[in-house]
């Protein structure tokens, strides 16, 4: 890793002239995924601006309309542990309780963790000058891609790595953006762009923006969870990663959020397999008619297909796991 | 790591009679060890210290962060190196451009590669050291390196076929293949131990059934978590060499032919070591010199230089286990004699040989009268392999052991009965039933996949073979007794983890009648009595016999001063409990440490070389496991839920650390089955995850019941009677996961790791079927 | 071909004196560092080695390096704390693990002027060879370890659970320990050890 300054301001305003400053600079938080951007020298930078010691932005604060608001420094195993969160959100509870390991999720932050690039192999290491780092090429497409998209690729097709995007969007959260012109709110669902627009970003935070806070809606009357498969049982990225959300009323779903990860560039929400449920009982049927349906119009690579049938016995399971 | 054949007629002998084997089946051996050599320890001896449970001496030293492994070491003034790896898979070296880096404050030394040819990626182009690992790491990214790259090939197969680019030219293949080499193809070789018996043809065209089956297991890196690595320092024309490795004598013995100076100048040194499964037993490693340019960068310097490679340099230079693509074809009676083994294997070791794998189908299932082995080892412009615990062995049985299992199923046959029909060792017949009660055998399904549910649980079985490897002599051991008592044990091979250390001091302890802790064991030295590399699962059983006869030497001479003292000949003592005793009276007894106290000099001081390896019970370890599974048969996931290991080793001499390293093989061997696979890309031939988030290695999660049992063996072939533990126990590992796979899913898997992909598929098809 | 890191080079020298013209507060980056970020204003660290006051094991240690400097390599290559490994160096396998105010820390994965103004525990404040900590007794009695290179992490991340958790279900061990990666396969008997520390220590009042 390039030697670096190490800016530490106390305000927002503080972190962004920091950061104008120096032509460059980039933000730091937890800086998990930074330092491994910097050790595999994906990152060069003059100048690190640390977030952490800007004052209110590490709250975890449920709203009495139960909604929640959480500041982005807040850690992955503060959200996870968060008797509020656990109670009203559960399933973003889980997905921040399942993510990496307890070590990392220590320190890493849950905005850090929407703003984290992808785990791709080929991202990953500094030789393959892929699309996402300025290339041309995608080396996943006729290569090694047993961990990539099934939906939404191309020209690249690394998946969003991040578990928490995956119940924010389901849950319809806000992100609150603080840039030059004052802060603005974009929908997660909006939030996450994939590779047609841009392969070298995830998401549509500007150049000196920050995120300052994510705005949960209140889910009252709404049941949530949030799982994934992964090979090894612990400490592994999902294969695919599922947060199902339902409204049900006098027996019958009246509402439903089925948001995919680890499938797609960005959280996958998949609206086919919400309208399968619609107004049917929540049972095996249902379930199963969302679990087809979420897997329409997949288009695997050569060596990830294996993944349609995961996502399906996902969707099936977590929302029959809310049935009971 | 040679095995010993039976000792030359003229050296003079001196005959024991035995008590071998089993303890429910103990037999009498006459054997003739070298003279001056002692009885070996058998089913009558009775053992006070060893066969014990000790905790390992070095634990607090391990458990408190203050052992020194290599890694952990500086010294004043010390360099940091790093090296700077070939970026592609094949290529001729244009130039190498290393003023930048030259120029960068705080590089004090740089060292550049004379090969131009470039075979791998990863291997060894440029080094520098500098005054901190941030400088050297900024350093070697200012090397320049300009290459001519080549036409490549790293997959096995596509290096197998006409036209594909060569890794050799026909004169350049290194070694001197005995076999016929056609393209990157080296082979059929027909392995000398159990490659070849009777006609295998004719024994096929016998059989009431025959099988036939091609598996493939992918590489798999040794992974130690140390990195390879050294600390090279010069006083003069001295040399020390702190070096995390297997084998501290190659490491000299390469360093003094490499540097061209004396053996007697070089100093190696590996107090603790952070693991290496085989992939340390090398002067460096087999893809890369660092110990030589270590040693350069530092005497170019003037100054101390460290250099330990990182993670992902580990992964692609320092060894690995061979891929292989075998196929077993068994023909059987119908009562389950087999009539035939036949075992073609190609695997490819990289840029280097050694890729066999048939030593289980040579030499498992040793009555079969007919039995064909033919390896083939396949060039590919990548890493080279290294030995890795039970090297080939297995990948073999994973093929065999299969291929056993899928007869068993053709013939409508219990595996487990099969298995009885055709084995050949005592041994191995006890195993099965403490193994199968262990498991509970009979709780598996009769017939595989019978299980309702998406989640189904089955049991599986699979043998493993191993043989008795021991360095018979020129290995050396000092005990000293102090004036004081105190009892110290000196001996030049390395920890690596197994507990060596800890075994020499029970070995002491029981020889002179004290308890462990009382003697405190010296290892890692090049400056003590000669030592051995630690492969083959050979250390404690090289070494072990040594320090016996030192211990017993000192224990001679500490007796002659004891004897006066008790009014008796030396002859007639003897030593247990801290005393020492006239035998047939032991109320007649002096402490042994007032008999120390009475010594005329400050230390009994005893050396002693090891003695031949001689006429044993048994020349191969037996050993078997059983598994259970639960496979999710929705999501393709395989949870092991408990492994049973039951393996021979001689008489352990420490039982706690014994059962310990066979833990460890059902788990490393769990992990190859189920997660671990080097991937290298198929278009660009560069390794995808050279790291630890990607090369999966088991986690706490995944974990299982592991239960370890020790069939203790009175073996003979030395004094102690020990063999060895390091490897056997995970070579049936892959194929009795597999296996309970089957019984579990009715979907038998024929290529690792059993990732949720394959798996699945496999289902989906057996199910269709 | 050497020469000593420059400390006036123009680029550290113009990075302090743009941020003194632009965000108006001098900080003096080479006075010690003994405050986490946000609590004495802004500072800006380097690029040259900077002094950082950290609490180590309950003593006050100072360390001087530049600011890409890893807690870990801070701990091992300036302070002679080599029980922390550097074994993948990505957060990837727990042997770098210490304790930040009573948590387990990746420490490859911080730098370590971000541990300034934290509490710092390594797995030699857990104990000596010659007083072990009821986890530390626990693993040499179980055999919890074969090369040991892994076991300061493990050791480290079972004291930080039996704080968090003194009684631990077999599942929540390893739970806890899932961020730990051991090659030698000693995880069952790490399970057994953490087990028996548990038992071994009276939940009031334990230490782990």
């Amino acid at each position: 890793m390039k030697n670096f300054e190490l800016a530490r301001p106390s305000s927002l305003a503080q972190a962004r002239e920091l950061l104008a400053d120096r032509p460059g600079a980039v933000f730091k938080a937890g800086g998990i995924d930074l330092l491994d951007h910097l050790k595999e020298n994906l990152v060069v930078t003059p100048r690190l601006v640390d977030l952490k010691g800007v004052a209110g932005m590490r709250d975890i604060a449920p709203q009495p309309d139960g909604a929640l608001r959480i500041g982005p420094l807040a850690t992955l195993a503060e959200v996870a542990a968060h008797a509020g969160v656990r109670a009203t959100h559960r399933a973003l509870a889980q997905a921040c309780g399942e993510a990496a390991s307890p070590q990392i999720r220590n320190v890493a932050t849950i905005g850090g963790n929407l703003l984290q690039r992808p785990r791709c192999w080929y991202y990953r290491q500094e030789s393959y000058k892929c699309l996402k780092k300025g290339g041309d090429v995608c080396y996943a497409v006729g290569g090694e891609n047993r961990y990539h998209a099934i939906f939404g690729g191309g020209p690249s097709y690394a998946v969003h790595p991040s578990n928490a995007a995956v119940p924010l969007v389901a849950m319809g959260a806000q992100l609150v953006l603080e840039g030059e012109k004052g802060p603005r709110t974009v929908a997660a669902s909006d939030f996450f762009t994939g590779p047609s627009k841009d392969p070298e970003r995830e998401n549509q935070l500007q150049p000196g923006e920050v995120l300052t806070e994510i705005r949960v809606p209140a889910a009252a009357g709404w049941r949530s969870a949030y799982d994934d498969l992964r090979e090894r049982a612990a400490f592994d990225w999902p294969l695919v990663a599922a947060a199902t959300a339902v409204r049900v009323e006098g027996g019958l779903v009246k509402e439903a959020r089925i948001v995919l990860g680890a499938v797609a560039p960005i959280p996958w929400r998949s609206v086919r397999a919400e309208q399968a449920l619609i107004g049917k009982a929540l049972d095996a049927t249902s379930a199963a008619a969302a679990a087809n349906a979420a897997t329409v119009g997949a288009a695997p690579l050569s060596d990830n297909g294996y993944k349609v049938g995961l996502v399906q016995t996902l969707v099936r399971r977590t929302l029959l796991g809310l049935a009971s | 790591m040679t095995q010993e054949a039976s000792p030359k007629p003229p050296a003079p002998t001196v005959t024991y009679l035995v008590k071998v084997g089993h303890a429910s089946a103990p037999q009498t051996l006459e054997v003739h060890a070298a003279e001056g050599d002692i009885k070996p320890w058998d089913l009558d001896s009775k053992l006070h210290v060893v066969k014990g449970r000790q905790p390992r001496l070095d634990g607090p030293l391990k458990v408190t962060g203050r052992a020194k492994y290599t890694f952990d070491i500086s010294m004043p003034g010390m360099l940091w190196g790093k090296m700077v790896r070939a970026s592609v898979p094949a290529a001729e070296i244009v130039k190498i451009d290393t003023s930048k880096a030259e120029k960068l404050p705080g590089v004090k030394a740089v060292w550049t590669t004379e090969a131009r040819a470039v075979r791998f990626a990863g291997q060894d182009v440029a080094a520098v050291a500098a005054i901190s690992p941030e400088i050297a790491e900024d350093a070697v990214r200012l090397v320049e390196v300009t290459y001519d790259e080549r036409p490549y090939v790293t997959d096995l197969q596509k290096a197998m076929e006409e036209g594909a680019p060569l890794v050799y030219n026909a004169d350049q293949v290194p070694g001197s293949p005995k076999a016929p080499v056609k393209g990157n193809v080296v082979g059929p070789v027909v392995p000398r131990r159990g490659g070849q018996r009777g006609d295998v043809a004719k024994g096929l065209a016998e059989a009431d059934v025959t099988v036939e089956s091609t598996y493939y297991v992918p590489v798999h890196t040794h992974s130690p978590l140390e990195t390879h690595g050294v600390i090279a320092k010069w006083e003069g024309d001295q040399l020390t060499i702190w070096a995390s490795t297997q084998s501290m004598s190659t490491v000299r013995e390469g360093m003094a032919e490499y540097l061209g100076i004396d053996r007697k100048n070089v100093t190696v040194i590996t107090e603790h070591m952070g693991g290496g499964f085989g992939s340390k037993l090398a002067a460096s490693a087999e893809g890369t010199n660092f110990s030589g340019v270590a040693c350069k960068l530092a005497k170019q310097a003037g100054a101390p230089v460290k250099l330990m490679l990182d993670r992902h340099e580990e992964h692609l230079c320092t060894g690995n286990a061979p891929a292989a693509l075998m196929t077993v074809r068994l023909g059987a009676k119908k009562d389950g004699t087999l009539t035939a083994i036949h075992h073609r294997s190609f695997g490819t070791a990289g840029i280097a040989g050694g890729a066999g794998t048939g030593g289980p189908s040579g030499n498992l299932y040793a009555n079969t009268p007919n039995c064909l082995v033919e390896e083939h080892d396949v060039f590919t412009n990548a890493g080279p392999a290294a030995p890795l615990r039970a090297p080939g062995h297995s990948q073999g049985a994973f093929a065999l052991e299969s291929a056993m299992d899928e007869l068993a199923d053709k013939l409508g046959m219990d595996p487990l009965e099969l298995r009885r029909k055709n084995e050949s060792s005592p041994v191995r017949r006890i195993q099965y039933d403490i193994g199968a009660k262990a498991i509970g055998w009979e709780r598996r399904n009769q017939k595989a996949g019978e299980t309702s549910g998406p989640r189904k649980r089955g049991i599986g079985m699979a043998n493993g073979n191993w043989y008795v490897f021991a360095r018979g002599s020129g290995v050396g051991a000092e005990v000293k007794i102090h004036r004081d008592g105190s009892v110290e044990v000196f001996q030049g091979s390395q920890d690596i983890g197994t507990g060596f250390r800890t075994a020499m001091a029970m070995v002491v302890a029981e020889e002179l009648g004290l308890q462990t802790r009382d003697v405190t064991p010296h290892v890692g030295d090049t400056r003590w009595p000669e030592g051995v590399g630690s492969g083959g699962s050979n250390t404690t059983n090289s070494v072990a016999p040594a320090v016996r006869l030192a211990a017993h030497d000192a224990r001679t001479k500490l007796f002659a001063v004891a004897a006066p003292l008790l009014g008796a000949k030396a002859e007639d003592l003897d030593a247990a409990g801290g005393k020492i005793f006239v035998a047939a009276t032991p109320s007649k007894s002096i402490a042994f440490r007032q008999a120390a106290a009475k010594m005329p000099n400050e230390v009994i001081s005893a050396v002693a070389e090891r003695k031949k390896q001689y006429e044993t019970y048994r020349q191969d370890l037996a050993g078997t496991q059983f598994a259970e599974v639960e496979v999710d048969t929705e999501t393709g996931n395989i949870r092991v839920l408990k492994v049973v290991s039951v393996n021979d080793c001689g008489i352990p001499i420490n039982t706690l650390t014994t059962e310990s390293q066979i833990i460890g093989a059902m788990i490393q061997g769990v992990s190859w089955a189920l997660f671990e696979n080097r991937i290298l890309d198929r278009n660009v031939g560069t390794m995808v995850n050279p790291n630890l988030e990607a090369y999966k290695i088991l986690s706490s999660k995944d974990m299982f019941e592991a239960v370890a049992i020790v069939s203790e063996i009175a073996n003979a072939g030395n004094n102690t009677s020990a063999a060895g533990i390091g490897e056997p126990p995970i070579v049936p590992t892959l194929a009795a996961i597999a296996n309970a796979v089957f019984n579990a899913t009715g979907a038998r898997v024929h290529t690792l790791p059993l990732t949720p992909d394959k798996v699945l598929a496999h289902i989906n098809a057996a199910r269709r079927a | 071909m050497a020469k000593p890191p420059n400390h006036d080079s123009p680029v550290s020298g113009v990075s302090r004196r743009t941020f003194l013209k632009t965000a108006g507060v001098g900080a003096a980056a080479t006075s010690l560092i003994g405050a986490a970020p946000g609590a004495a204003g802004p500072t800006l660290l380097g690029p040259d080695a900077v002094p950082l006051a950290l609490k180590i094991n309950g003593a006050a240690r100072t360390v001087t390096v530049e600011p890409r400097v890893t807690l870990l390599r801070a701990l091992r290559n300036h302070l002679d704390l080599t029980g922390a490994k550097e074994i993948c160096d990505r957060g990837a396998c727990g042997g770098c693990t210490v304790m930040l105010d009573g948590k387990p820390i990746a420490s490859c994965l911080m730098l370590a002027a971000d541990a300034v103004g934290h509490e710092i525990t390594t797995v030699e404040g857990l104990g000596t060879p010659e007083k072990m900590s009821a986890v530390q007794a626990a693993f040499v009695e179980a055999d919890a370890l074969q090369c040991g290179f892994c076991t300061p992490g493990f050791v480290v991340a079972s004291t930080a659970l039996l704080r968090q958790n003194p009684s631990p279900t077999l599942d929540q061990v390893k739970d806890g320990l899932a961020g730990n990666i051991c090659r030698c396969g000693t995880y069952s008997r790490v399970f057994e050890a953490v087990l028996k520390a548990a038992k071994a220590t009276p939940v009031a009042g334990r230490k782990a």
